[in-house]
């Protein structure tokens, strides 16, 4: 339970506000460079941490992201046009560049020096791994690249795909991190459950419903070790990581360097929408067509996990098809027969409970159990880096150490009495050609 | 009439993108030039009159017999505001300049059963990127939804605490100070006299050659006033 200052602490990230400020250190994920798809193409509105922003990419194929507004007076620069290494504001024809610096004006007399005087808000931008990164802070030079492995593989191994969840990214977040909920909110019933295999790590995360979690501080962030029993002299163990800012991994199911890694990131648009990203990736072989047909899914308007037709609006390419307006697709004869809840999808189902927790969750109510030790850790810590920021301009963790981002999740069966932080330290760290650690 | 087409085709527009603004004050408001060099001996003058509280009528091509048209902006509430568009010949029966007489905006298509123009927010004005490229400036169609989009992404109220004006700003500048000196004047009880003296509004725009270096208010006033019975 958070008091109001603390939750709104927590939530709040716009420019100026102390969270704001602290993830403002960090590169902001903005989209996936298939978005902006060729040189002078049409620019692209994007919403990162309460402010309002155009994409555009270069006829250099240079990307540049700058305030949505011309500094003249403040028109929208969706219309512009995209030529010639430049962004031209339509309405008087101010021309800018990806630093944000006007480099023409010819509505005013040709002499003028008028336009060196302009300077727009306009941001680092680095393309990598399909990924186009934007930093928005203030330190120059900016930061290294956190060294995710997922994002430093041939684009054959990787699957990218994102959703808009409308509401707060603090409550995505802890929706995330919190692995307890997953045998109820995602749970399958009836013939599901019996046709899963013996002595798998799924076939133990459904049977043992109330996981035990154990919480580490590392450079990063946190490692999160949820312990289930497995058979009477073993745990089965699901390890996952959270990274500075916003960064999950989940543990792989499947047999041993057959699986999969995945992970999200919650992107701040601002404080009632948050952009999902789902991020999968095999370090060793490419992507099957079946592994990537939840991408494929997201990107198309069909299915439980098909989008809206796509507008204009920043993340208006990745707003679901099953939303709040139809209740998410919810089925009580569903629930009855195959989902435990009733929504006929993993990704909505977390959406869905999310979204309904409020715009802005109000945590000054609420009643915490074991199983939130994760979701207390993530505030506890983030909420002091954002105060500590605030306070002594400290650093916020995880800046200064990208390397340590070369991390993977996995999948262990120990006996009861080993370490899995010991046993964890073997397996999880990126290392080229190792495998991923899965039961 | 402001048919940009036309303009450009007349190359007077095109001649010179950075225009010389120079504003009067005046008893119906500001009369508004904008001077362009077509060469050392002339110089092409647009003279718009801002009649108060929200009234313009546009500039014409010189010796041209077409009519004139001009808006009014009408505050609906803070938000909305109505375009009132009006196009009209001294002489000459409308009928005379063919089958959509008058300003672009008397045609703009609208949403069945409305006053509002099809092309809206909702759906980027209709932009088309293929236009944007080759034909129209911004990609939109019609000078109407050109200014009605641009002016609406500026936000619902406009901010103007980040903007940064320039020499062409200056109408601008001098109508904003007008109006907030008038009102801030009713506050004392001095009520504004355009107001009272509606005979005030019987102006035209202009739009001129005249040897370069002309003076501005000696030389557009008789042609703004040529209606009025003063």
């Amino acid at each position: 339970m958070l008091n109001r200052d603390e939750n709104d602490l927590l939530a709040r990230v716009g420019p100026g506000t102390p969270m704001g400020a602290f993830l403002r250190h960090y590169w902001m994920p903005a989209c996936i460079a298939e978005e902006l798809p060729e040189p002078d193409g049409a620019p692209m509105r994007l919403q990162l941490l309460g402010e309002d922003l155009i994409a555009w990419r270069n006829t250099d194929r240079s990307i540049g992201v700058m305030q949505n507004a011309c500094p003249h007076r403040g028109a929208s620069l969706f219309f512009g046009r995209n030529e010639e290494n430049g962004l031209r504001c339509v309405y008087h024809g101010w021309k800018f560049d990806v630093s944000g610096a006007c480099i023409d004006m010819p509505n005013e007399p040709a002499e003028s020096n008028f336009k060196h005087k302009i300077k727009a808000t306009a941001y680092t931008v680095i393309e990598r791994g399909g990924v186009v990164w934007v930093f928005m802070g203030a330190a120059d030079p900016a930061p290294a690249l956190p060294a995710f492995e997922w994002n430093l593989l041939p684009p054959e191994q990787v699957s990218l795909s994102m959703l808009v969840q409308e509401c707060n990214w603090a409550q995505a977040v802890e929706g995330g991190i919190d692995s307890s909920h997953v045998g109820f909110l995602h749970g399958k019933l009836g013939s599901a459950l019996a046709a899963i295999p013996a002595g798998t790590g799924r076939y133990y995360s459904q049977k043992d419903n109330a996981p035990r979690f154990e919480v580490m501080d590392t450079e990063y962030g946190m490692v999160i070790g949820a312990r289930r029993n497995a058979e009477d002299d073993s745990y089965y163990w699901r390890i996952s990581q959270f990274l500075y800012p916003f960064y999950s991994m989940i543990p792989p199911s499947g047999a041993l360097g057959a699986a999969t890694v995945s992970g999200h990131a919650w992107v701040p648009m601002d404080d009632h929408h948050v952009m999902m990203w789902e991020i999968e990736w095999h370090p060793n072989r490419a992507l099957t067509a079946k592994e990537r047909e939840r991408e494929l899914a997201n990107k198309g308007t069909e299915g439980p996990e098909g989008m809206l037709p796509p507008s204009t609006r920043p993340g208006g390419r990745w707003y679901p098809r099953l939303n709040d307006a139809n209740d998410y697709g919810q089925d009580y004869e569903l629930q009855r027969t195959l989902w435990f809840s009733g929504v006929p999808s993993t990704q909505i189902q977390d959406i869905a409970i999310q979204e309904s927790m409020g715009t802005v969750y109000d945590r000054t109510k609420e009643h915490l159990g074991s199983s939130d030790t994760a979701i207390i850790h993530y505030r506890r810590r983030w909420i002091a880096g954002a105060k500590a920021l605030a306070e002594t301009g400290e650093t916020p963790p995880g800046v200064t150490v990208p390397d340590s981002y070369a991390v993977r999740s996995a999948s262990l069966v120990l006996p009861r009495a080993t370490s899995w932080a010991d046993e964890g330290r073997k397996v999880w760290f990126a290392k080229k050609d190792t495998t991923v650690a899965s039961v | 009439m402001a048919d940009s087409t036309q303009l450009e085709r007349s190359g007077l527009m095109a001649i010179d993108k950075a225009p010389e603004f120079r504003v009067a004050t005046t008893d119906f408001g500001l009369m508004i030039g904008a001077r362009r060099r077509v060469d050392e001996a002339k110089d092409y003058w647009r003279v718009t009159p801002f009649s108060l509280p929200f009234y313009t009528v546009i500039p014409g091509l010189p010796e041209r017999d077409t009519p004139f048209s001009g808006h009014g902006w009408v505050p609906m509430d803070d938000e909305n505001t109505w375009v009132l568009t009006y196009s009209w010949h001294p002489t000459r029966p409308m009928s005379d300049f063919g089958e959509k007489p008058g300003h672009g905006a008397h045609w703009v298509p609208m949403q069945p059963g409305t006053r509002k123009p099809r092309q809206s927010r909702d759906n980027d004005y209709e932009i088309d990127r293929e236009n944007q490229k080759h034909k129209t400036y911004t990609g939109i169609t019609g000078v109407s939804i050109q200014d009605r989009g641009i002016q609406e992404t500026m936000g619902a109220i406009y901010e103007r605490t980040h903007e940064h004006l320039g020499s062409a700003d200056t109408a601008i500048i001098m109508m904003r100070r007008l109006l907030m000196r008038l009102a801030r004047e009713l506050e004392q009880g001095v009520a504004p006299y355009a107001a009272q003296h509606g005979e005030l509004l019987t102006v035209r725009s202009a739009g001129f050659i005249a040897p370069a270096g002309a003076p501005f208010v000696e030389t557009s006033e008789p042609l703004v006033q040529v209606a009025t019975n003063r």
